[in-house]
């Protein structure tokens, strides 16, 4: 909860709450009285000290995951979509639950990135560079299960409007055709804002690392960047166009990805809710995951007092506003259902709570999204990181389980009782998701390991010293600045 | 007392002789009961002991598939809370109601609402008053199916299959629900009772059997969410399936309110039943030429392509059956031999209508004023399966009637109409 505050002038440590709201006063983002070189030292050192144990541990958990993954697609591609449990009426299932899933968690990283940025959210600095990381994997992640989940895998190019011999085009009506659009446009604007955002820090590391090897590979990405005022002025303002590229993408990726069923006839998913729905719950969700990685993140490599209580606390309120704008869209489509007076949608509802084969997956996924969020309301729980933690994993469990509920439940029941057919998956298909999760985190520890994973460049431009004023005799020292954050008379001076 | 049926079980089939490799089709299939059949006692054995060998068995069947008690109408009526006799789904009603009110049976219908989306051009004038609209150059193909006259034998969906190569999947992918059958006879059982527990136990159930098939909608959702236009609609009313352009994202599939596109999850046509799932190591697209047996390749209906596995499929209206003839009709009447361009009625008779022993299917041409189904389909009994869905599906299906020998709350004998089924 409160945070270590040391000035080493004058050997006072005191602790500093940074969570308290006060009235004219900023509270501290940077704490334990860093200050450039520090965090400078605190970042590179993941990078340029040898890995932990505990990173080849985890990196070998994953590898082995990936090579789950690898083996379950080398037998669907060389077998056929029948490696699968989906049948005849449910002709999609974990393929595009996991996409919907997967996308969704990518959300985060650009919300933070470019939607607080633009609205000078300075806490957005300890966290950006991982959650973009955190994206860009999930979107690889997510990008593979459209292209693996058709039947034939070899033609999937003719998705793409080339011009070809077969004089065929793309039939542009079809949401799976904005998908593939929306979903690499996406990728394409993350990496690039990503790899921006970047260069200084990867100068950082070129110029700190001792390995030769490192030094050339470091000096290629970096793009020969000096520091010079000039490249900085380019690089704020390429940084902000990408901000204002990447923000309406946060909105759009998920309304066209919600298309693919809001657009069909199905019911459980003709609904015009589900743009602003999937938007509202895949921040929802991508911020459960901003909060999984960071949390044991801050932990492991020493970042306290730059990812400090009061982020983890800002993603929780993002968790619980999020939570509560999902919420409302399990109340409404229940509600329209009943007032729209379907009878195809309100039996598909009323089999979806109550009656249906699946209906345990929408309670957990009411207990998971809507129950165990309003703990978030209690700044005990948001503030506690190994609690959050865990409402944090629940949260991604329950927004899998929606799309389970989504796509399942509304294909197993559609119009004709005839059709009626359960769905149970194959062990590919669990093989396939697990595995999903082993490249995910095999690409983000070897990301933890080779790039920088706080961007050190922004995170100093929001400490007091990077105020024009800041060394003015009257104007105080960041440290000071820091340690003059008394929202609370509750300090403890300690003298040593 | 326990009956067992004989036959439909084999422990070695044909296929197998032809070829070297094991589990052919039809080869270990079901149980063996003759051996509790003697000589002595042909059809009943006395005295017989039962031992639970807590063992079980998955059962395939096709048919499980689509019985509807207990979780057709009554359990959407359960949950809704109110009732929906006969449904939107199966139109029917008594025939004495008929005769009074020939709208009858539609009458827990949603309204049809014939929505022309696209003016001018692009819809067509009628050729004939009510016909089609559009997609009907020079022929309007439609079809009409009477659940009146279909007794449910299945005999179309085997002419389907043997006209079309429509892949035996084997025990295994029956049970993952997977079979391919283009055609399937859809049953609904209505049962008395007011709870739904009573109607659970309702010994005697009404049934009714509507065979359910691509229905060729103008307005098809399948082609409009396809994202390479695979699936395309031709001028007359055809919703064809261009099988190598297709590249399986199942998605026409899901948006089937008819549920009648059948995915080809595994290469069904060219492995052996049970070995479908073994990898294929070599170039995908030489798949079938390399692996269907050469002998088991004369099965095949020439003029109908074999799908390999990856893309979807459904009912053609048989087209190559249609194409036949009408490539005739046309040299004809280019020869000068012929005055119209267009069919005669029951020119084109496709698979399921000639096995049909009950002449329960009808398919020609609705422009034609003079031809069966346009009759049909002006009947009081004809209608669209949910038609509120606005997709204009070509083939219409005919109400049932029933003649019960008591009516509910009647004293008497009801003795309106004939016996059997009037003509619409």
């Amino acid at each position: 909860m409160a945070t270590i505050y040391s000035n080493p002038s004058t050997t006072i440590f005191r602790e500093v709450d940074n969570t308290i709201e006060a009235p004219g006063q900023r509270a501290p983002l940077v704490v334990g009285g860093r200050n450039f070189t520090s965090v400078t030292d605190v970042v590179t050192d993941v990078n340029l000290k040898p890995a932990p144990l505990g990173w080849y541990i985890g990196f070998a958990c994953a590898v082995t995951m990936l090579g789950v993954y690898l083996t379950s697609v080398a037998y669907l591609l060389t077998t056929g979509v029948g490696v699968w449990g989906n049948n005849n009426s449910v002709d999609w299932a974990f393929d595009i639950i996991n996409f919907v899933f997967w996308v969704g968690i990518g959300h985060a990283g650009t919300l933070i990135s470019a939607i607080l940025y633009l609205f000078r959210q300075n806490w957005r600095t300890g966290i950006n560079r991982f959650a973009e990381a955190m994206t860009i994997f999930a979107v690889v992640c997510a990008g593979l299960y459209p292209a693996l989940h058709i039947g034939r895998v070899w033609c999937a190019y003719w998705l793409f409007p080339i011009p070809n011999q077969m004089a065929m085009w793309p039939q542009t009506r079809s949401p799976l055709w904005w998908d593939v659009f929306a979903v690499s446009t996406y990728a394409t604007v993350s990496m690039l804002f990503w790899y921006v955002g970047m260069l200084p820090d990867l100068a950082t590391l070129r110029d700190r690392t001792k390995s030769r090897v490192a030094q050339v590979a470091y000096s290629v990405v970096s793009l020969g960047w000096t520091g010079s005022c000039r490249h900085w002025h380019r690089f704020e303002r390429a940084y902000l166009l990408l901000a204002a590229l990447a923000t309406p993408l946060v909105l759009s990726v998920h309304s066209i990805v919600s298309f693919d069923f809001a657009t069909s006839q199905v019911p459980g998913w003709h609904t015009t809710l589900f743009p602003p729905y999937f938007v509202a719950g895949a921040i929802f969700g991508g911020f459960a995951m901003v909060l999984v990685l960071a949390i044991p993140a801050r932990e492991w490599f020493g970042m306290k007092d730059i990812i400090t209580i009061r982020h983890i606390d800002n993603c929780a309120k993002v968790m619980l506003g999020t939570g509560m704008i999902v919420s409302y869209s399990y109340a409404m489509e229940l509600f329209i259902a009943w007032y729209g007076g379907n009878h195809y949608e309100q039996a598909e509802f009323l089999f979806r709570a109550k009656d249906g084969p699946y209906a345990f997956s929408f309670w957990c996924l009411i207990f998971c999204n809507a129950v165990v969020p309003q703990l978030l309301w209690f700044k005990k729980f948001r503030l506690n990181p190994w609690p959050l933690f865990l409402i944090a994993n629940i949260g991604n469990i329950g927004m899998w389980w929606e799309r389970f509920v989504i796509i399942v439940q509304s294909l197993n029941r559609t119009f004709l009782p005839s059709a009626w057919r359960l769905y149970w998956p194959s062990y590919v298909d669990l093989a396939m998701f697990a595995g999903s999760f082993g490249l995910f985190f095999t690409l983000f520890l070897l990301f933890c390991r080779f790039l920088p994973i706080v961007a050190m460049a922004e995170v100093k431009s929001i400490m007091p010293e990077a105020h024009a004023h800041h060394k003015e005799p009257h104007k105080q020292t960041a440290d000071q600045a820091a340690g003059d954050f008394r929202p609370d008379e509750h300090h403890k001076p300690v003298r040593h | 007392m326990i009956n067992l049926p004989l036959g439909y079980a084999r422990k070695i089939a044909g296929a197998m002789l032809l070829s070297e490799r094991n589990g052919a089709i039809g080869a270990d299939v079901g149980y063996d009961t003759f051996s509790l059949r003697t000589s002595r006692a042909m059809w009943s054995i006395a005295g017989a002991k039962i031992t639970n060998t807590g063992k079980t068995a998955d059962v395939a069947s096709t048919q499980g598939h689509h019985i509807i008690e207990p979780l057709g109408f009554d359990v959407r009526e359960a949950a809704l809370g109110k009732k929906e006799e006969g449904g939107m789904i199966v139109h029917e009603s008594t025939l004495a109601a008929f005769i009074k009110n020939p709208k009858a049976p539609h009458n827990h219908s949603e309204k049809l609402i014939p929505l022309q989306l696209f003016p001018e051009p692009y819809a067509h004038a009628a050729k004939r008053p009510g016909g089609p609209t559009g997609f009907n150059e020079p022929h309007a193909w439609g079809m009409t199916i009477d659940m009146n006259a279909c007794v449910g034998c299945s005999a179309c969906m085997v002419a389907c299959q043997a006209e079309n190569n429509v892949p035996i999947v084997g025990k295994d992918q029956v049970i993952e629900t997977r079979s391919m059958h283009w055609l399937r006879i859809d049953r609904y059982y209505k049962s008395s009772g007011e709870t739904f527990e009573e109607k659970l136990s309702d010994p005697t159930p009404q049934i009714t059997y509507q065979p359910m098939m691509c229905v060729n909608c103008e307005n098809a959702p399948c082609e409009q969410v396809c994202p390479v236009a695979a699936t395309v609609h031709d001028a007359e009313g055809l919703n064809t399936m261009v099988y190598n352009r297709c590249i399986g994202t199942r998605y026409c599939a899901n948006n089937c309110p008819y549920k009648v596109r059948r995915f080809n999850y595994l290469d069904f046509q060219s492995r052996i039943p049970g070995e479908f799932k073994k990898p294929w190591l070599g170039i995908p697209d030489t798949q079938q030429e390399e692996s269907v047996d050469k002998i088991k390749s004369l099965v095949f209906n020439p003029e109908v392509t074999v799908r390999m596995r990856g893309i979807m499929e459904k009912c053609t209206y048989c087209v190559q059956r249609i194409k036949n003839v009408t490539n005739h009709r046309r040299i004809e009447w280019l020869d000068g031999k012929r005055e119209k361009v267009t069919v005669d009625d029951f020119d084109v008779i496709t698979a399921c209508q000639s096995a049909c022993p009950a002449e329960a299917i009808v398919f020609g041409d609705l422009n034609d004023p003079e031809s069966l189904v346009s009759k049909q389909q002006s009947g009081a009994r004809s209608y669209q399966v949910l038609q509120e869905l606005n997709n204009r599906p070509r083939t219409q299906h005919l109400a049932k009637l029933r003649n019960p020998v008591k009516e509910p709350g009647e004293a008497s004998q009801e003795k309106a109409g004939t016996h059997g089924a009037p003509t619409a």
